[in-house]
């Protein structure tokens, strides 16, 4: 089993990762803020803040890769809406500000979650008052995520086991069973454990 | 007379493919004994042991500790048993080992500092004060599954219901397992096919086999029935057979 991946840099040792948990995120979702609404029309501004995180970055001592490869798995989500605005008028401004504002607000975000550890995040995230329920739901995607990966890592060995005819494309009906397998256990095992919540007193509102 | 602190009477359930997977189950357990629940796989011993929880509702009686099974009296019931699941990772929701063995107090309206008290008991017990902020799923199984029992110690549980306790654990493990149960003062509910432990740990099992009590008794005497046993997916445990 495969540990902590998400925590992988939360670790090291950096000015970054000495500032208080609560502040960072604080002023990180003000500078959000800020990102999100300065106009397109002022590009200097948004090379300041591109300046910022990038020093930030560089005195994370987080390794550039990991950065870098985490923007590129979630570029696919950005480039899908930001191709769509390109249909409509004036649609290649609207492009370059979708993609250059979604590209910097994921990099503090990014530089953000692998400089603090989780467990440090939900604490901060409970002293910035945000809900409950919401603190529930990461710190149980946090818990199952692993196992979760683990169950795919494992089915993976399984299935590429009995494959003896490595075929691409006649590989997807399987593929997609082996999804399919994956999504029926996660199900099942939500329904497991909101029993042994329930066992343990759980009537809708997290007491501690 | 001894208190009894469950009794089952014409308990019957199906799940929602029509198929009946309990049928007139009926018994009781008295305070402070061991029973052992005994069958062969997909007898339905798990469902039966989540109805004792009230996480499954079956046609017929069920009181726990006096009291009725019904919507009033869930809280109570589920606070008075500890249901300790197979699969550890089902049982252990929360990122550390504190805050698993603290949420059953704090769904309990505990404060936090009777909150504390509560889970440094149950960690003590089970001899894992030192893994108190390890993250759960860095723990043995064998941990695991002793994390798993402090989460409802916590809640000092009059009865405690074990689902395959000892599924997947080494030797040494089980054996540590084996004397923590046999350490523990509280009625005890274990369904298991480890005759050896059930022999061990139990004075009265209940032989399960689709969906029905097929026997119930002294444990000495029901391990020892060969041809039951053998009907019902089972064997004679080893150390029976090497006294004979």
């Amino acid at each position: 089993m495969r540990h902590a991946f998400i925590d992988t840099y939360a670790n090291l040792s950096s000015p970054v990762h000495r500032v208080n948990a609560r502040f960072k995120i604080l002023f990180a979702f003000i500078l959000l803020l800020v990102i999100l609404f300065t106009p397109i029309k002022y590009p200097g501004l948004f090379f300041i803040y591109g300046f910022f995180i990038i020093t930030c970055l560089f005195l994370s001592k987080v390794p550039l890769k990991f950065i870098l490869k985490r923007l590129f798995e979630i570029s696919p989500f950005i480039l899908m809406i930001a191709i769509s605005s390109l249909f409509v008028k004036n649609g290649r401004l609207i492009f370059i500000n979708c993609i250059v504002k979604a590209s910097l607000s994921i990099l503090l975000l990014l530089i953000i979650s692998s400089t603090t550890p989780f467990t440090q995040l939900t604490l901060a995230l409970s002293g910035l008052r945000v809900p409950p329920l919401i603190l529930s739901l990461l710190s149980f995607m946090y818990r199952y995520l692993f196992l979760l990966e683990d169950q795919l890592l494992r089915t993976k060995r399984a299935f590429e086991s009995r494959n003896i005819n490595k075929n691409g494309f006649k590989n997807i009906r399987a593929l997609s069973n082996v999804l399919g397998t994956l999504f029926i256990r996660t199900y099942e095992r939500a329904e497991r454990v909101y029993m042994a919540m329930c066992a343990r007193g759980y009537d809708g509102e997290k007491n501690n | 007379m001894e208190k009894k602190i469950i009794e089952i009477e014409n308990l019957k359930f199906a799940y929602s493919n029509g198929n009946f997977t309990l049928q007139d189950i009926g018994f009781y357990v008295y305070k402070g004994e061991t029973l052992g629940i005994i069958g062969p796989n997909g007898a339905g011993k798990s469902t039966l042991l989540l109805h004792l929880n009230g996480l499954l509702e079956g046609q017929g009686k069920i009181k726990i500790c006096g009291l009725e099974m019904n919507k009033d009296n869930l809280k109570t019931i589920r606070r008075k048993v500890g249901l300790v699941f197979q699969d550890s990772q089902d049982q252990l929701f929360m990122p550390t080992a504190y805050e698993d063995v603290a949420f059953g107090p704090g769904n309990l309206g505990l404060n936090k500092e009777q909150v504390d008290k509560e889970v440094d008991y149950a960690l003590g017990v089970v001899g894992l004060s030192d893994k108190r902020d390890h993250l759960s799923y860095h723990l043995s199984l064998g941990e695991q599954k002793r994390l798993s029992i402090a989460t409802v110690l916590s809640m000092s549980p009059e009865l405690l219901i074990l689902d395959e306790p000892n599924a997947n654990l080494d030797p040494f493990s089980r054996r540590h397992l084996i004397d923590l149960l046999k350490c523990l003062g509280n009625t005890k509910v274990i369904a298991t096919h480890d005759l050896e432990m059930v022999l061990e740990l139990t004075n009265r099992v209940i032989l399960l086999d689709n969906g029905r009590v097929i026997s119930q008794g002294q444990t000495r005497e029901i391990l020892s029935d060969q041809s039951l046993l053998e009907a019902h997916g089972l064997e004679v445990p080893l150390s029976i057979l090497l006294k004979r």
